[in-house]
Protein backbone atom coordinates (compact mmCIF):
# COMPACT_ATOMS: atom_id res chain seq x y z
CA UNK A 1 0.00 0.00 0.00
CA UNK A 2 1.38 3.81 -0.50
CA UNK A 3 1.13 5.16 2.61
CA UNK A 4 1.65 8.77 3.85
CA UNK A 5 1.87 10.67 6.91
CA UNK A 6 0.05 13.97 7.35
CA UNK A 7 0.25 16.69 10.60
CA UNK A 8 -2.67 16.92 12.43
CA UNK A 9 -4.32 20.23 11.07
CA UNK A 10 -7.19 21.01 8.46
CA UNK A 11 -4.81 23.13 6.82
CA UNK A 12 -2.88 19.54 5.71
CA UNK A 13 -6.00 18.77 3.46
CA UNK A 14 -4.15 20.50 0.66
CA UNK A 15 -1.62 18.00 0.99
CA UNK A 16 -4.20 15.18 1.33
CA UNK A 17 -6.04 16.27 -1.56
CA UNK A 18 -2.59 15.91 -3.99
CA UNK A 19 -1.87 12.48 -2.46
CA UNK A 20 -5.29 11.44 -3.29
CA UNK A 21 -5.39 13.08 -7.04
CA UNK A 22 -2.29 11.43 -7.92
CA UNK A 23 -3.75 7.91 -7.30
CA UNK A 24 -6.91 8.74 -9.15
CA UNK A 25 -5.03 10.03 -11.90
CA UNK A 26 -2.62 7.01 -12.07
CA UNK A 27 -5.73 4.43 -11.97
CA UNK A 28 -7.65 6.54 -14.26
CA UNK A 29 -10.37 7.21 -11.25
CA UNK A 30 -12.42 10.10 -12.01
CA UNK A 31 -16.28 11.31 -12.01
CA UNK A 32 -18.39 10.12 -9.64
CA UNK A 33 -16.06 7.52 -8.42
CA UNK A 34 -13.26 10.22 -7.60
CA UNK A 35 -15.52 13.01 -5.66
CA UNK A 36 -17.14 9.94 -3.49
CA UNK A 37 -13.24 8.98 -2.36
CA UNK A 38 -12.07 12.53 -2.28
CA UNK A 39 -15.03 13.11 0.17
CA UNK A 40 -15.09 10.01 2.32
CA UNK A 41 -10.92 10.38 2.97
CA UNK A 42 -11.64 13.91 4.06
CA UNK A 43 -14.81 13.36 5.81
CA UNK A 44 -12.32 10.68 8.41
CA UNK A 45 -9.29 12.70 8.27
CA UNK A 46 -11.12 15.92 9.69
CA UNK A 47 -13.36 13.67 12.17
CA UNK A 48 -9.84 13.03 13.43
CA UNK A 49 -8.53 16.52 13.50
CA UNK A 50 -11.43 17.64 15.29
CA UNK A 51 -12.05 15.07 17.25
CA UNK A 52 -8.90 13.79 18.37
CA UNK A 53 -7.22 17.44 18.57
CA UNK A 54 -4.91 16.95 21.89
CA UNK A 55 -3.13 13.89 20.12
CA UNK A 56 0.03 14.91 19.00
CA UNK A 57 0.86 12.17 16.47
CA UNK A 58 0.62 11.99 12.99
CA UNK A 59 -2.35 10.56 10.38
CA UNK A 60 -1.60 8.14 7.98
CA UNK A 61 -3.25 7.40 4.61
CA UNK A 62 -2.79 4.71 2.85
CA UNK A 63 -4.43 4.29 -0.68
CA UNK A 64 -4.28 0.99 -2.86
CA UNK A 65 -6.42 -0.57 -6.18
CA UNK A 66 -7.33 -4.35 -6.45
CA UNK A 67 -8.92 -5.18 -9.10
CA UNK A 68 -12.17 -3.03 -8.85
CA UNK A 69 -12.04 -2.41 -5.43
CA UNK A 70 -10.09 0.81 -4.06
CA UNK A 71 -9.07 0.54 -0.29
CA UNK A 72 -8.24 3.80 2.14
CA UNK A 73 -6.61 2.83 4.80
CA UNK A 74 -6.42 5.41 7.86
CA UNK A 75 -4.69 5.65 10.79
CA UNK A 76 -4.99 8.16 13.51
CA UNK A 77 -1.80 7.47 15.84
CA UNK A 78 -2.26 8.82 20.07
CA UNK A 79 -6.13 8.21 20.09
CA UNK A 80 -8.81 6.65 22.26
CA UNK A 81 -11.23 4.27 20.74
CA UNK A 82 -13.80 5.67 18.99
CA UNK A 83 -16.05 3.15 16.52
CA UNK A 84 -16.78 4.51 13.53
CA UNK A 85 -18.05 1.95 11.77
CA UNK A 86 -21.37 2.52 12.55
CA UNK A 87 -23.19 4.93 10.87
CA UNK A 88 -24.85 8.02 13.41
CA UNK A 89 -28.67 8.30 12.97
CA UNK A 90 -29.26 11.79 10.80
CA UNK A 91 -32.87 12.23 9.75
CA UNK A 92 -32.98 13.52 6.40
CA UNK A 93 -36.30 13.93 5.88
CA UNK A 94 -36.08 16.16 9.07
CA UNK A 95 -37.67 19.69 8.34
CA UNK A 96 -34.57 22.56 7.70
CA UNK A 97 -34.82 23.84 11.41
CA UNK A 98 -34.34 20.45 12.85
CA UNK A 99 -31.21 19.92 10.72
CA UNK A 100 -27.69 19.80 12.46
CA UNK A 101 -24.73 19.86 10.25
CA UNK A 102 -22.99 17.53 13.19
CA UNK A 103 -23.19 13.88 11.93
CA UNK A 104 -23.79 14.65 8.41
CA UNK A 105 -20.03 13.93 7.00
CA UNK A 106 -19.85 10.38 8.65
CA UNK A 107 -23.34 9.58 7.42
CA UNK A 108 -22.29 10.57 3.78
CA UNK A 109 -19.46 8.25 4.52
CA UNK A 110 -21.57 5.30 5.24
CA UNK A 111 -23.55 6.73 1.75
CA UNK A 112 -20.82 6.45 -0.48
CA UNK A 113 -18.32 3.84 0.57
CA UNK A 114 -19.54 0.22 0.20
CA UNK A 115 -17.77 -0.88 3.31
CA UNK A 116 -16.59 1.43 6.52
CA UNK A 117 -13.95 -1.29 8.87
CA UNK A 118 -12.65 0.07 12.41
CA UNK A 119 -10.27 -1.39 14.99
CA UNK A 120 -8.34 0.40 17.64
CA UNK A 121 -4.91 -0.54 18.88
CA UNK A 122 -2.38 0.33 21.34
CA UNK A 123 -3.88 3.86 20.66
CA UNK A 124 -3.80 3.67 17.38
CA UNK A 125 -7.48 3.70 15.21
CA UNK A 126 -7.54 1.98 11.82
CA UNK A 127 -10.34 2.85 9.70
CA UNK A 128 -10.36 0.85 6.38
CA UNK A 129 -12.75 2.39 4.08
CA UNK A 130 -13.47 0.36 0.27
CA UNK A 131 -15.32 1.61 -2.65
CA UNK A 132 -16.02 -0.71 -5.81
CA UNK A 133 -15.57 0.58 -8.96
CA UNK A 134 -18.44 0.09 -11.08
CA UNK B 1 -8.60 26.80 -4.73
CA UNK B 2 -11.67 28.04 -3.50
CA UNK B 3 -13.05 30.95 -4.27
CA UNK B 4 -15.84 33.11 -3.30
CA UNK B 5 -16.51 36.11 -5.79
CA UNK B 6 -19.84 37.90 -5.66
CA UNK B 7 -20.88 39.95 -9.17
CA UNK B 8 -22.44 43.38 -9.41
CA UNK B 9 -25.67 41.46 -9.22
CA UNK B 10 -25.24 40.30 -6.28
CA UNK B 11 -24.96 36.63 -7.30
CA UNK B 12 -21.95 34.19 -5.45
CA UNK B 13 -20.04 32.04 -7.58
CA UNK B 14 -18.28 29.22 -6.11
CA UNK B 15 -15.34 27.88 -7.32
CA UNK B 16 -12.63 24.97 -6.38
CA UNK B 17 -13.04 22.75 -3.60
CA UNK B 18 -15.05 23.95 -0.29
CA UNK B 19 -13.15 21.34 2.23
CA UNK B 20 -13.06 21.54 5.77
CA UNK B 21 -9.99 23.90 5.65
CA UNK B 22 -11.82 26.77 3.96
CA UNK B 23 -14.93 26.51 6.71
CA UNK B 24 -13.68 29.56 8.71
CA UNK B 25 -13.40 31.71 5.42
CA UNK B 26 -16.95 30.53 4.08
CA UNK B 27 -18.35 31.35 7.54
CA UNK B 28 -16.69 34.76 7.44
CA UNK B 29 -18.49 35.56 3.96
CA UNK B 30 -21.93 33.75 4.22
CA UNK B 31 -22.50 35.34 8.20
CA UNK B 32 -22.66 38.67 6.09
CA UNK B 33 -26.00 37.50 3.60
CA UNK B 34 -28.97 38.67 4.45
CA UNK B 35 -31.22 38.04 1.79
CA UNK B 36 -32.25 35.27 -0.66
CA UNK B 37 -28.92 35.33 -2.92
CA UNK B 38 -27.83 33.21 -5.94
CA UNK B 39 -24.85 31.03 -5.40
CA UNK B 40 -23.41 29.66 -8.63
CA UNK B 41 -22.01 26.54 -9.03
CA UNK B 42 -20.70 25.86 -12.09
CA UNK B 43 -17.15 26.03 -10.95
CA UNK B 44 -17.17 24.60 -7.95
CA UNK B 45 -15.43 21.17 -8.28
CA UNK B 46 -16.18 19.45 -4.91
CA UNK B 47 -17.57 20.13 -1.68
CA UNK B 48 -17.72 18.06 1.54
CA UNK B 49 -20.00 17.66 4.81
CA UNK B 50 -18.09 20.96 6.49
CA UNK B 51 -19.08 23.10 2.97
CA UNK B 52 -22.74 21.52 3.08
CA UNK B 53 -22.81 22.83 6.89
CA UNK B 54 -22.00 26.63 6.06
CA UNK B 55 -24.77 26.36 3.36
CA UNK B 56 -26.77 24.70 5.89
CA UNK B 57 -26.68 27.21 8.72
CA UNK B 58 -26.83 30.34 6.35
CA UNK B 59 -30.17 28.52 4.62
CA UNK B 60 -31.72 28.52 8.29
CA UNK B 61 -30.95 31.63 8.89
CA UNK B 62 -32.42 33.20 5.92
CA UNK B 63 -35.31 30.81 6.23
CA UNK B 64 -36.32 32.30 9.14
CA UNK B 65 -36.79 35.90 7.47
CA UNK B 66 -39.02 34.11 4.48
CA UNK B 67 -35.14 34.45 2.27
CA UNK B 68 -33.47 31.47 0.77
CA UNK B 69 -30.30 30.70 -1.34
CA UNK B 70 -31.00 29.07 -4.43
CA UNK B 71 -28.17 27.09 -5.67
CA UNK B 72 -27.74 26.78 -9.42
CA UNK B 73 -25.50 24.71 -11.81
CA UNK B 74 -24.65 22.60 -9.70
CA UNK B 75 -22.41 19.73 -10.74
CA UNK B 76 -24.36 16.60 -10.96
CA UNK B 77 -21.97 14.35 -9.08
CA UNK B 78 -22.26 16.94 -5.76
CA UNK B 79 -25.98 16.95 -6.72
CA UNK B 80 -26.20 13.23 -6.07
CA UNK B 81 -24.12 13.73 -2.73
CA UNK B 82 -27.00 16.75 -1.99
CA UNK B 83 -29.58 13.59 -2.74
CA UNK B 84 -27.95 11.52 -0.13
CA UNK B 85 -28.47 13.58 2.52
CA UNK B 86 -31.90 14.51 1.72
CA UNK B 87 -30.49 18.46 1.05
CA UNK B 88 -32.07 18.61 -2.54
CA UNK B 89 -35.71 18.91 0.11
CA UNK B 90 -34.61 22.23 1.76
CA UNK B 91 -32.55 23.70 -0.96
CA UNK B 92 -33.67 25.59 -4.28
CA UNK B 93 -31.66 23.87 -6.52
CA UNK B 94 -31.66 25.35 -10.19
Amino acid sequence: MNEREFKRSLNSLEAVFDFIDKFLSRHNISGKSALELQLATEEVFANAVEHNSSSTGVIAIALEKRGEAVMIRIRDHGVEDFDLSRPPEVDIRAPLNERRAGGLGLYLLHSIMDQVKYTHESGISTITLVKYMK
Amino acid sequence: MFKIEPNEQGVLHLSGRFDASQEEIAIRFFDQIAESTEVECSRLEYISSAGIGVLIATQKRLMQRNEQLILTNLNPHIIEIFRYAGLDAIFSIR
